[in-house]
């Protein structure tokens, strides 16, 4: 059945003009912070195994590829032994071009996942059978739950949450069963504090606290995160700053943004996650041929 | 949900209509009384015309535009033989989303004579330039595109 979710996804993009691309694994700066790592040992050169495709995706907007994705393996250096938390992941990435909101975008995101949805309830019918669940195709468009909004309800719910704070697993559980009583598996989760965004993240241009992102939610936990990024140069250069990042460090990146970068925004998608709660399986393990954390190296 | 149209979604239908289209700019042209800008989208080229008497703000800022930035541009979809696509954008109005420094490090429009490592070091330029680029994906795209571009 993941087989079959990867083929939709693929199948979906394909036929809305994208290209499918492979960026390096092997990297010289991180993408997410430094804090979960993988270093390496680079003929004597420190390097990194990739968390994530999220420069080279953008990267390859200035080129005219302007619609591109990837289904590739990310590497996080993540100690905490969790059912959701595996230390290689399948990251379905995508980016687009010539958008002028996040919203842009969401419809192409939504059309992927319930893709994958349809195509398994069609092709795999003895699976499900076997595995006694049915997953429901979501109603289109999803709903958008801004971040205000979100702390709103887990302040009803008793959690003490100060404005700027993130959502941690907990809050995302209890807004998951929030709108599992509206009947909604699906949801995003949207407008996150500009503060607890990367630095590529945009910011709202009328609220500049709060940024152009995401985060897609099902049956209260994250699949995806993303939005709109930041294609002024001059701006992202001085968000980089501001999180304390060397530009330095980040010349091979920012030269792609000095010689005409247009507008876009895109998304990080974990498959393994997905397909997980789309069966219901108990730890994101079950849904990996050979899953590896911090104390599984083999087989 | 397409706020910016691929160029290749313009058809007679058009004629006559406003449209806003965005893109690299590969090329302008000032010709005293009239500016054209060559704007260049995944799959090709289309041209926007600037005249100078309908709006002398607009065409000095047209004019000034350094090649390869990135802009939107608002107008009217003219039917024009002459013309490649046989149509132009007359511009309305002209925004410049990203702009270019100057000059680029290696030549875009012409056929690459930088040596590998140059070409590598500026791997994002490259797919501009139609010799390298059409490796990576096919120009004219066969299947149906909706929403950006």
């Amino acid at each position: 059945m993941r087989s079959i979710v990867v083929a939709a996804f693929r199948s979906y993009l394909d036929h809305q003009g994208f290209i499918e691309v492979q960026t390096p694994k092997l990297a010289g700066a991180g993408a997410e912070g430094g804090a979960t790592l993988f270093e390496t040992n680079y003929f004597g050169r420190r390097a990194f195994l990739s968390q994530s495709p999220q420069l080279y995706k953008q990267m390859l907007m200035s080129t005219g590829l302007d619609r591109v994705y990837e289904i590739a393996p990310a590497f996080r250096a993540e100690p905490s032994d969790t059912v959701r938390h595996v230390t290689e992941f399948t990251s379905f990435d995508a980016e687009v071009s010539w958008i002028e909101r996040q919203e842009d975008f969401f419809p192409l995101l939504e059309g992927a996942v319930d893709a994958a949805i349809e195509r398994v309830r069609t092709d795999c019918k003895a699976e499900l059978a076997l595995l006694q669940v049915e997953p429901k195709r979501p109603a289109l468009p999803l709903k958008r739950l801004p971040y205000p909004e979100a702390l709103e309800i887990l302040r009803d719910r008793g959690k003490r949450l100060r404005d700027g704070d993130d959502i941690d697993t907990e809050g995302e559980k209890i807004i998951g069963q929030e709108m599992g009583r509206e009947g909604r598996e699906l949801y995003f989760v949207t407008e996150y504090p500009t503060a607890i965004k990367p630095f590529y993240v945009m910011a709202k241009p009328d609220e500049p606290e709060y940024s152009c992102s995401f985060d897609l939610e099902y049956k209260g936990d994250e699949m995806a995160s993303g939005g709109q990024r930041e294609h002024r140069y001059d701006v992202l250069l001085a968000r980089m700053k501001e999180k304390g990042l060397n530009p330095e460090n980040f010349e091979f990146y920012l030269k792609a943004f000095r010689y005409g970068m247009p507008p876009h925004g895109g998304w990080g998608f974990g498959l393994d996650r997905f397909v997980q709660k789309l069966l219901d399986l108990p730890n994101i393990r079950e849904a990996i041929l050979f899953p590896r954390d911090r104390v599984r190296l083999v087989p | 949900m397409a706020p910016f149209r691929s160029f290749l979604t313009i058809t007679p239908a058009d004629h006559g209509k406003e449209a806003s289209i965005a893109g690299w700019v590969e090329d302008v042209r000032n010709l005293g009384g009239i500016a054209f800008l060559i704007v260049r989208q995944r799959d090709g080229t289309f041209q926007v015309t600037i005249k100078k008497k309908s709006d002398p703000d607009l065409f000095n800022r047209a004019s000034k535009v350094v090649r390869e930035s990135v802009v939107a541009v608002r107008g009217r979809i003219e039917p024009n033989p002459q013309v490649r696509n046989g149509w132009e954008l007359t511009a309305t109005a002209l925004d410049v989303l990203s702009p270019a420094a100057a000059p680029l490090p290696l030549p875009i429009a012409d056929k690459v004579g930088a040596d590998m490592d140059t070409r590598f070091d500026n791997r994002p330029l490259i797919y501009g330039n139609r010799i390298a680029g059409p490796s990576f994906g096919c120009a004219r795209s066969s299947w149906p595109r909706s929403g950006p571009t």
